[in-house]
């Protein structure tokens, strides 16, 4: 299966922006591998006689209310931040697909009632219905990670099932069904393979989307619960600090903003790769 | 929709009734007797079955029953009722900044292809999508309020301002109806920022499709017979080149308008505007799932009205659109 080809793929390389969104990507993926490595500090150690510390040469992004680390907690943040976003869409996109796929191809009722059932969820603004979801299974990063994959599927059975109504009447799927494949063989070996390339820019745009809500739930409160040092949690509660350490909540939003960025970057890549209406 | 609509209720009944707690025993506090809880229980009806709750919860709902906040002790309608034009203010101010920047923005950006503005709104796209506009919220805190003084930070209205009478709800228009000119400056104030903030993401997605819509229209045949007629490029632009090309926007409404609302709830934490955003961020604390559940029926509710407007309004803009 290859999603696109090898020359096309060389010249989307070349676009400095996507290049900048492979980059920023990598170095983020790099920080949540090697945290331990890269933190100076201990992210959850105390230190009460250095509260608010500027930034130094000891701390690089100063220290918080408890005299922790803020450069530390950042980095290991990355890794909370980066399993969030990727269970979130990873869920979305099998669930969505596998749903859409049913509904796509084989129709009828089945498809009715999936449909019906994405127009219920996609009728709820995403962070409410998430909102909603979290605060009943109770506070803590991974229900926030739950709430959002339960709101994040419809997109994806959406787009699935669209592909594949359009892919489904090609002639080389009618091809394979005289010569007798199953249905099964046709939808995994014909159909999907066809559908998959804007099934995986949605994906990559959405990394974005789901790390930035998931920040939001927690900053709300209904998601990571201090002393965790995710983003959204290290911004609630240092915004109330900012008057005394301005560097508590900038950095972790500055780190937010470039890995969403990171995400987004590369999306549009894929994209303008693969739908040539975007290339201009 | 109906059937939709159905299945929002739906939804959320069963959300609610995720909830790992007793309703009972929260609504009686954790101080209340075992044989309070219990009557508690009877009376609510948690006993029934499902079918039998969700049919009472339908029927109570169609009464604008949306049940009694647990914190407030209030009607939940009652207590969003005193919050919605707040969240409405901020909502319409945020979705017009978009609307507007985002088609000047746009079509600046299509017109002048590949020159300095088009770079420009490429950066503020991004910058839009990307950057969490609670933190967005902070930083602009931090700059406009405790460095240079400039605009308020928090509430609506100046702490020792009477708000305006009531008449819509909405301070900017109430005071400019009463002529109460003290109100309705401290009121635009106070609604800059937050809107602001607010808008940002919708401002980036509604200036790429515009961008994109007028690149697609402005090639077109007609667009070069307007031109040829010796129309101004202004003219040509404006009445003939962004009609067609706004349709999208219009079909992006509804969405926009549901992303606004969902982060009305986190502008609203930052900013402390007296909302219904703040309300259910609240409720939340209190584990209050009437206040919560009725929120968000209420935004599924106010997503699919707007759709429904949106749907009504091609029959204006695109004449060749008729229902039957």
């Amino acid at each position: 299966m290859q999603i696109i080809e090898l020359k096309t793929l060389r010249k989307g390389l070349r676009n400095p922006p996507t290049l900048l969104g492979i980059f920023l990507i990598l170095a983020f993926v790099f920080l949540a591998v090697l945290a331990p490595f890269i933190a100076t500090h201990d992210p959850l150690a105390i230190d009460v006689f250095n509260r608010f510390q500027p930034l130094s040469k000891r701390h690089l992004l100063g220290t918080d209310e408890l005299g922790r680390d803020v450069f530390s907690r950042v980095i290991y943040g990355t890794r909370l931040t980066l399993q969030a976003g990727v269970t979130i869409v990873g869920i979305a996109f099998v669930v969505g697909t596998i749903l859409g796929a049913i509904a796509g191809f084989w129709g009828g009722w089945t498809e009715t009632l999936i449909m019906r059932t994405v127009d219920v969820f996609m009728s709820f603004p995403a962070l409410i219905l998430a909102l909603a979801v979290a605060a009943a299974l109770g506070p803590s990063l991974i229900h926030a990670v739950i709430a959002l994959s339960v709101v994040w599927w419809p997109w994806y059975t959406r787009l699935v099932r669209g592909q594949i109504l359009s892919v489904k009447e090609s002639v080389y799927v009618e091809a394979g069904k005289a010569l007798g494949a199953s249905s099964v063989r046709l939808l995994f070996r014909h159909v999907l393979p066809n559908c998959i390339s804007p099934i995986v820019v949605l994906a990559t745009l959405d990394m974005g989307y789901a790390i930035l809500t998931a920040a939001g739930l927690s900053f709300i409160g209904v998601g990571a619960q201090p002393p965790s040092p995710e983003w959204g949690a290290m911004l609630s509660t240092g915004r109330s600090y900012i008057t005394t350490a301005w560097w508590y909540p900038t950095f972790p939003g500055i780190a937010l903003s470039l890995i969403v960025l990171g995400f987004n970057l590369l999306g549009d890549g894929f994209r303008d790769l693969l739908d040539p209406r975007w290339r201009r | 929709m109906i059937p939709t609509l159905f299945g929002v209720t739906i939804l959320a009944f069963l959300i609610a009734n995720l909830i790992p707690g007793d309703p009972a025993r929260l609504q009686a506090g954790p101080n209340a007797s075992r044989e309070v809880v219990e009557r508690l229980r009877e009376k609510l009806g948690l006993d029934d079955p499902l079918l039998i709750q969700y049919s009472r919860y339908l029927s109570h709902l169609f009464q604008g029953d949306l049940g009694t906040s647990i914190r407030t002790r209030r009607p939940v309608l009652s207590d969003l009722k005193t919050r919605f034009p707040a969240t409405f203010e901020l909502t319409l101010t945020a979705l017009l900044f978009s609307g507007i920047g985002g088609i000047i923005l746009g079509t600046l950006a299509a017109v002048k292809q590949d020159s300095l503005i088009d770079h420009g709104s490429r950066v503020v796209a991004l910058a839009g999508v990307a950057v969490p506009s609670f933190w967005l919220g902070i930083i602009l805190q931090l700059i406009f309020f405790f460095k240079l003084r400039l605009l308020p930070s928090s509430g609506r209205i100046g702490q020792f301002i009477s708000s305006p009478t009531h008449i819509s709800g909405l301070y900017v228009f109430d005071s400019l109806f009463a002529g109460n000119w003290t109100a309705l400056g401290s009121s635009l104030l106070h609604l800059v920022m937050p809107a602001v903030t607010l808008s940002l993401g919708a401002l980036a997605l509604v200036s790429r499709t515009v961008r994109s819509s007028v690149l697609d229209v402005i090639s077109l045949d007609y667009v070069q017979t307007a031109r040829s007629k010796g129309l101004r490029e202004r003219i040509v632009i404006r009445k003939h080149v962004l009609r067609n090309a706004l349709i999208p926007v219009v079909t992006m409404s509804g969405m926009t308008l549901a992303a606004l609302l969902g982060g009305t709830v986190l502008i609203e934490t930052v900013f402390t505007w007296p909302g219904m955003g703040l309300y259910v961020v609240n409720s939340i604390f209190a584990l209050d799932f009437p206040a919560i559940m009725g929120f968000t029926v209420l935004a599924a509710l106010i997503v699919q009205i707007m759709n429904l407007f949106v749907d009504i309004s091609y029959v204006f803009l695109d004449p060749r659109i008729r229902y039957g």
